[in-house]
């Protein structure tokens, strides 16, 4: 088996195009928490501290969608401009589009589709290498919102460059953070310090590799605030950091601002689940699927498994079997994980969350894609 | 100077950028931050001495002095009423700040100081109005001629000359005197009023009567109508911009006295004439009226007594001058050729003077000052009532259109419509659960009860009050109940209004934004009690929040708070729920959104509402037609980048969340973005936007007086139909002054070509200078006015708005008037030549050409009604009555000379043989003919004028 280093990378809350994701996915959130199957498209793009949203949907958004995008900066942590204010938001909004029951039903994809889905036996079943990267940016949010990292400001990004050895990480060889800060910067050797003790030693509390001597530690302050007002961002940039990284094919369709008629959001994670069911099942150590869909089609046309030698049995027969077990049509995705419902249960808010560290591996939400009950039936 | 300042500052490291205004003497700077005031008046002190001392800019010291006293030195001993305590002023002025003036003192004020006016409203005396007719430079070629033809000997022809220039005189002075009361009439502000204290009694007076010693009331919304020494304020601030140029408000302070020689824009005991309060109350003493004004001084510096003058009468002005100065040269040339050919001297003085004669167009003038009067008195009886001359001809360029939402495309009647208590919606009978907030509503409320039933103030404090009372609050004993003891006006940049009460908790109640309500809160009222307000309820308010606004609804919150607090403080209060209300849409709003596209102009909304309420009515309007609503949701639109605005403004159907004095930035970033903007308003607040606009419109009925003041347009019924009527009426009097040009313009070149051609052929077939006299007369004057009467075309509101920077004649235009008078000119010549063949030249033949030429004209006066020949229908070819007897008085004169012997001798005309007038109207039909020929093909003004 060949050696390889593999790098992820992911931002925090604060990062432009990160802002646009959640603004996106807080729309959809907004639709079906109302309970709404409208066929919402939400884009977003953030540009010199601008915040330009287009929403389509077959009816009206029931929140006022300037202040959604303002509470979703305010959020993320950037302090108004003046007292009451936020960035100026210009929507574009065209609801009261004919409504269609192709498009509300859910039940077709409208477009090819084509969505991976990736789980190993790492923690939470993730690659490690986007698994540390998110978690070095969530200490980052936490460690600046409890202010032990006060400083900071709420734009920041964290990669990690990972040594495999028979396709299983091996050696941690450099983590780089990037980070703007909230007045005048600090001391470098300060920073590095409180950045190497309040984020970098608990992101990887509990993880199979840690930094040792051997791991480049570089850290990159910046000499502005970072977010919005300094660079741009835009809805589904950050598609790699969604799901696996660098570390499987992706899709590269944008996953935040579809609702659950869309079929490529809905399939990444049905694609997702099912590799993880393959995973628990102890079918294999390693497992990607590929769903591929046509126009028009309720159910996919291809399901294909690539276990990487890692598979207990075929990779035909395991696909055989998920064909056999899951329910892979696009109706039934969405029937399954109550994709249409989950922001109602989740108060409100569920898709925003994924909008941030990460849509795969998310035990902390409950996913239903993460959950591996029907992995008993496969083995 | 300023250029020397701005770029000595702008090399100061913290200084982004620096604006420098000599006519204000105001320093306007950008800076990083961190830099304190002190540093920054440090930083200019330092730049002026700089610049002082020759270091950056040769400018002597002297200048460094800042010219903000601008009526200069000839007023050095005016007081510095500004570097004056109030006392002081009070003093010298001998009155009482607490009393007023009394009654007589004032009356014999007013006779010594006269009326509190503005200079522009001085009328000028009829004399001179006639003097000026005598003024122009038409004139000054006619009065030129008559000297040659008295040195020439020819003192009859001098005579009439000079009758002709009187006449014209009498003429174009009782044309624009008649004008010029229209226009007088309609910007007469006198009626305006203001509230002083007279005899210790707040009195309310007309602008005109005030006198200096009047003690002056001002709130929100006042327009200052004289300048004024403050002695008592309340966070007053006053947008100077009309004055000084600075867009935000400024604060002001009685306390403070500035330096005598401080800037206009930084005397802040002052309140000066024509600027308005935009937030805070306050108490002056009126220290100098009418034209003793800083604002009515400076107008004077930069302009005379003379009526304003529309931009298209000035152009023509330009046009007219261009045209004799293009004609006196072409005269020069051609008396030099001639000389130089060796023809007689006399003859060719004459016949330079012919041509000099034939080519002023002594209608262009009259014309279009008639076309404006007729306008402006055709529009006020339509309801529409035009306040500046300019604004008839900017209504017809409007391109873009902002209306104000409320009270524009609502009826501005606000009603309850549905009420959140706590976290829940609660219908609006339930009196019960809906008493805290109601009672909130009905405490903090300027509204007034009026026999039971709620009045006055704004219609949604009004609305509030019915709220409460429906609620089954009673509101008189409550307030009695709880006092109140002060009130925190909503003011820029601070979304709501707090009042405090005397009796108990809770003491103090806040009302606004809810957004900007929520962030104070901390606890909630919910029925089992007062509980901390946690993340998921914030949450859940928003909802409701959204769901009420997307209604759509305009939304206010309340909150309450059991101890007192300063204003500045926030927080510590207690949520107590939202009520929603709405303003239904006035009957026609959604037609007249469609005419408006229909006409090629885009229509933006600027509404106070959120993006959702937005949004939704630009849906019931149907402004997007269709395609996707851009809505620009901002709070803090003036501190975008003024580009970066300009370029979101071009494209926005629905400016969102835009509180009043943002309004400006709006209008201006349009403007910025290349279009001619009109702007409808009635708020407190709307001065600013209104003026900065092309066209101000208020609404008449419902709007405030200070709307109405500042604007230049007012819709008297309110109805936005009279605003559609008045945009037709505003293009079409551009298109009529542009076809009367037209036509005056193509005739004048023809008698020049037919007067060119003629001389040049032989020496004696020119025209005589008393016949082209007649010709222009008969056949310019009154026909241009007719072609200025007509009615708008039917499709005048399917058409694009004229681009602001195409001139008044189109380059496509001037081609074809061009091939129009070549024709004209062609068919007077063949009649010229027939008849200097039958009877060489002489009277008979001038006699034809005359007969010829002048019919030719009046004839194709019928086919200049259509710019484009291909609207031209020949079965209504003579609808337009005054145009058909124009022509038909013309005509008379025209043949007059042929029954009038004297009059023939006079110009040098026969009577004619029939076979000969035969020939003559034969040629002058050619003209009229071709050009109905010409509308049947089909061609494109590019064809023309780029042939292959």
């Amino acid at each position: 088996m060949r050696d390889f280093v593999t790098t992820s990378e992911s931002v925090t809350i604060g990062h432009p195009d990160k802002l646009c994701d959640q603004i996106s996915d807080a729309v959809i959130d907004a639709y079906l928490a109302e309970g709404i199957r409208s066929g919402v498209v939400a884009e977003c793009a953030i540009a010199t501290g601008v915040v330009f949203l287009s929403v389509r949907a077959m009816e009206d958004p029931p929140v006022d969608l300037g202040d959604l995008a303002r509470s979703i900066v305010a959020d993320a942590g950037y302090p108004p401009v003046g007292a009451n204010s936020g960035p100026t938001v210009l929507v574009e909004l065209s609801a009261g589009l004919k409504s269609t029951e192709e498009i509300i039903g859910g039940k077709v994809a409208r477009h090819m589709t084509t969505a991976f889905g990736y789980a190993c036996g790492d923690d939470a079943a993730m690659p490690f290498p986007v698994a540390a990267a998110h978690r070095l940016s969530r200490a980052i949010d936490t460690a600046r919102r409890d202010g032990r990292l006060g400083w900071l400001s709420p734009d920041a990004q964290a990669q990690v460059a990972v040594g495999f050895h028979n396709r299983r990480p091996s050696d941690l060889k450099a983590i780089a953070l990037t980070f703007g800060s909230n007045g005048a910067p600090l001391p470098f050797a300060d920073a590095f310090a409180a950045l190497k003790t309040e984020v970098i030693s608990p992101a990887f509390l509990g993880l199979s590799l840690s930094p040792g001597r051997e791991t480049r530690i570089v850290i990159r302050p910046l000499s502005v605030f970072g977010g919005p007002e300094a660079h741009s961002g835009l809805t589904g940039r950050k598609t790699a950091d969604d799901a696996y990284g660098s570390f499987v094919r992706r899709g590269g369709a944008a996953l935040s601002g579809k609702d659950p008629a869309r079929a490529d959001r809905i399939a990444a994670y049905a694609a997702r689940h099912a590799a993880r069911q393959v995973i628990t099942a102890g079918l294999a150590g390693e497992c990607e699927v590929q769903l591929s869909y046509l126009i028009g089609d309720e159910k996919p046309i291809s399901v294909e498994i690539d276990s990487f030698g890692s598979g207990m049995i075929a990779d035909s027969a395991i696909s055989a079997r998920l064909r056999e077990k899951i329910d892979f049509s696009i109706g039934g995705i969405a029937e399954r994980m109550q994709l249409w419902e989950l922001p109602r249960l989740h108060g409100g808010r569920f898709y925003r969350e994924l909008a941030s560290y990460g849509h795969m591996g998310r035990e902390d939400l409950d996913a239903p894609w993460e959950d591996t009950a029907i992995a008993a039936a496969l083995a | 100077m300023a250029d020397a300042l701005e770029r000595c500052l702008e090399t100061h490291p913290r200084i982004k950028r620096a604006r420098v205004r000599a006519s204000t003497g105001s320093i306007i700077l950008e800076t990083r931050p961190e830099l304190s005031p002190e540093a920054l008046t440090g930083a200019v002190r330092i730049a002026l001495e700089e610049i002082a001392a020759g270091k950056t800019s040769p400018v002597p010291p002297k200048s460094t002095r800042p010219n903000g006293n601008a009526a200069g030195d000839k007023n050095a001993d005016r007081p510095v009423w500004h570097a004056m305590p109030a006392a002081e002023v009070a003093r010298r002025l001998r009155t009482d700040p607490l009393l007023g003036l009394n009654a007589t003192e004032a009356a014999d004020r007013l006779l010594r100081c006269g009326p509190n006016c503005m200079p522009a409203e001085e009328r000028r005396s009829q004399l001179a109005l006639l003097a000026e007719q005598f003024k122009s430079l038409p004139v000054g070629m006619l009065t030129a001629s008559a000297v040659v033809s008295l040195a020439t000997g020819g003192v009859a022809d001098a005579i009439a000359t000079m009758a002709v220039v009187g006449l014209n005189a009498v003429f174009g002075y009782v044309t624009e005197g008649q004008a010029e009361s229209a226009i007088h009439a309609l910007i007469d502000t006198s009626s305006q009023t203001v509230r002083i204290l007279r005899d210790g009694a707040e009195t309310v007076v007309k602008g005109a009567d005030l006198v200096p010693g009047d003690i002056l009331l001002v709130r929100p919304g006042t327009l200052i109508p004289a300048d004024a020494r403050l002695t008592e304020a309340i966070r007053l601030s006053v947008d100077e911009s009309a004055l000084t140029g600075e867009t935000l408000p400024v604060e002001k302070h009685p306390g403070l006295t500035a330096e005598p020689s401080a800037p206009l824009g930084a005397r802040p005991s002052m309140l000066h004439a024509g600027t308005i309060v935009a937030a805070g109350n306050g108490m002056a003493i009126v220290v100098a009226t009418g034209r003793e004004t800083t604002t009515a001084r400076i107008t004077l510096l930069s302009r005379s007594t003379e009526r304003p003058r529309a931009p298209v009468e000035a152009e023509l002005d330009r046009l007219g001058t261009r045209l004799v100065q293009a004609s006196l040269v072409a005269c020069g040339l051609f008396f030099s050729i001639g000389v130089l050919r060796g023809y007689a001297f006399s003859t060719m003085l004459k016949d330079a003077l012919a041509l000099s004669v034939a080519s002023v167009p002594e209608g262009l003038p009259v014309v279009a000052t008639t076309t404006m009067a007729l306008g402006l008195r055709q529009m006020e009886r339509k309801g529409v009532l035009i306040r500046h001359i300019d604004a008839i001809e900017s209504l017809g360029a409007i391109q873009t259109i902002c209306l104000d939402k409320t009270g524009t495309l609502t009826q501005n009647r606000m009603k309850v419509v549905a009420a959140v208590a706590g976290l829940s919606e609660v219908a609006l009978d339930d009196g019960k659960r809906l008493k805290v907030l109601a009672e909130a509503a009905a405490l903090n409320n300027d509204g007034e009860l009026d026999g039971g039933e709620a009045t006055g103030s704004s219609s949604t404090e009004h609305a509030l009050l019915k709220f409460a009372l429906d609620c089954g609050i009673h509101v008189s004993e409550l307030r009695e109940a709880r006092k109140r003891k002060a009130t925190m006006e909503r003011r820029p940049g601070q979304p709501w209004m707090t009042t405090l009460h005397r009796g108990g908790a809770p003491a103090a109640l806040v009302k606004g934004a809810p957004e900007a309500v929520l962030a104070q809160c901390d606890t909630i009222s919910l029925p089992r009690g007062v509980v901390p307000l946690d993340n998921g309820m914030r949450d859940r308010i928003r909802q409701l929040n959204g769901k009420l606004a997307a209604k759509p609804a305009r939304i206010i919150a309340f909150a309450s708070r059991n101890r007192e607090a300063g204003d500045g403080e926030t927080g510590g209060f207690t949520w107590l729920g939202l009520v929603a209300m709405a303003d239904p849409l006035r009957n026609g709003a959604k037609e007249f959104v469609a005419q408006a596209q229909a006409a090629g102009i885009d229509t933006v909304i600027i509404t106070g509402d959120q993006a959702a309420t937005a949004g939704a009515l630009a849906r019931d309007l149907d402004l997007a037609r269709g395609k996707p609503v851009k809505i620009v949701d901002s709070t803090e639109l003036a501190d975008l980048d003024p580009a970066l605005l300009a370029a979101l403004a071009r494209r926005a159907h629905v400016f969102a969340r835009v509180s009043p004095h943002q309004k400006l930035a709006i209008v201006q970033a349009l403007q910025a973005a290349g279009r001619t903007v009109a702007m409808t308003g009635d708020g407190l607040n709307d001065g600013p936007a209104l003026r900065a606009a092309n066209v101000g419109i208020a609404m008449g009925a419902s709007g405030t007086d200070l709307a109405r003041d500042i604007a230049n347009v007012v819709i008297r019924d309110d109805q936005l139909t009279t605003l559609i009527n008045a945009i037709a009426q505003g293009r079409s009097v551009y298109k009529n002054i542009r076809r009367a040009l037209k036509f005056l313009i193509a005739t004048n070149m023809s008698e020049i070509a037919v007067s060119m051609v003629e001389a040049l052929h032989g020496p004696g077939e020119i025209e005589t200078p008393m016949e082209l006299l007649w010709i222009n007369l008969a056949t310019d004057v009154l026909p241009g006015l007719g072609l200025a009467l007509a009615a708008p075309e039917e499709d005048v509101m399917r058409q694009q708005p004229r681009s602001p920077k195409e001139g008044i004649i189109p380059k496509p235009d001037l081609l074809r008037m061009g091939g129009d008078s070549a024709i004209i000119a062609a068919s007077a010549l063949i009649a010229h030549f027939a008849g200097v063949n039958r009877h060489g030249p002489g009277p008979q033949t001038r006699g034809m050409t005359f007969l010829s030429l002048s019919l030719g004209q009046l004839l194709y006066t019928l086919v200049c009604q259509r710019n484009d020949p291909r609207k031209l229908h020949p079965e209504r070819i003579f609808e337009n009555k005054p145009l058909d007897l124009a022509i038909l008085i013309s005509s008379g004169f025209v043949v007059l000379p042929f029954f009038v012997p004297p009059l023939g001798r006079l110009l040098g005309i026969a009577p004619l043989r029939s076979r000969d007038a035969a020939l003559s109207i034969a040629t002058a039909i050619i003209p009229f003919a071709s050009v109905l020929a010409r509308r049947g093909i089909q061609f494109k003004p590019e064809e023309i004028e780029v042939p292959k």
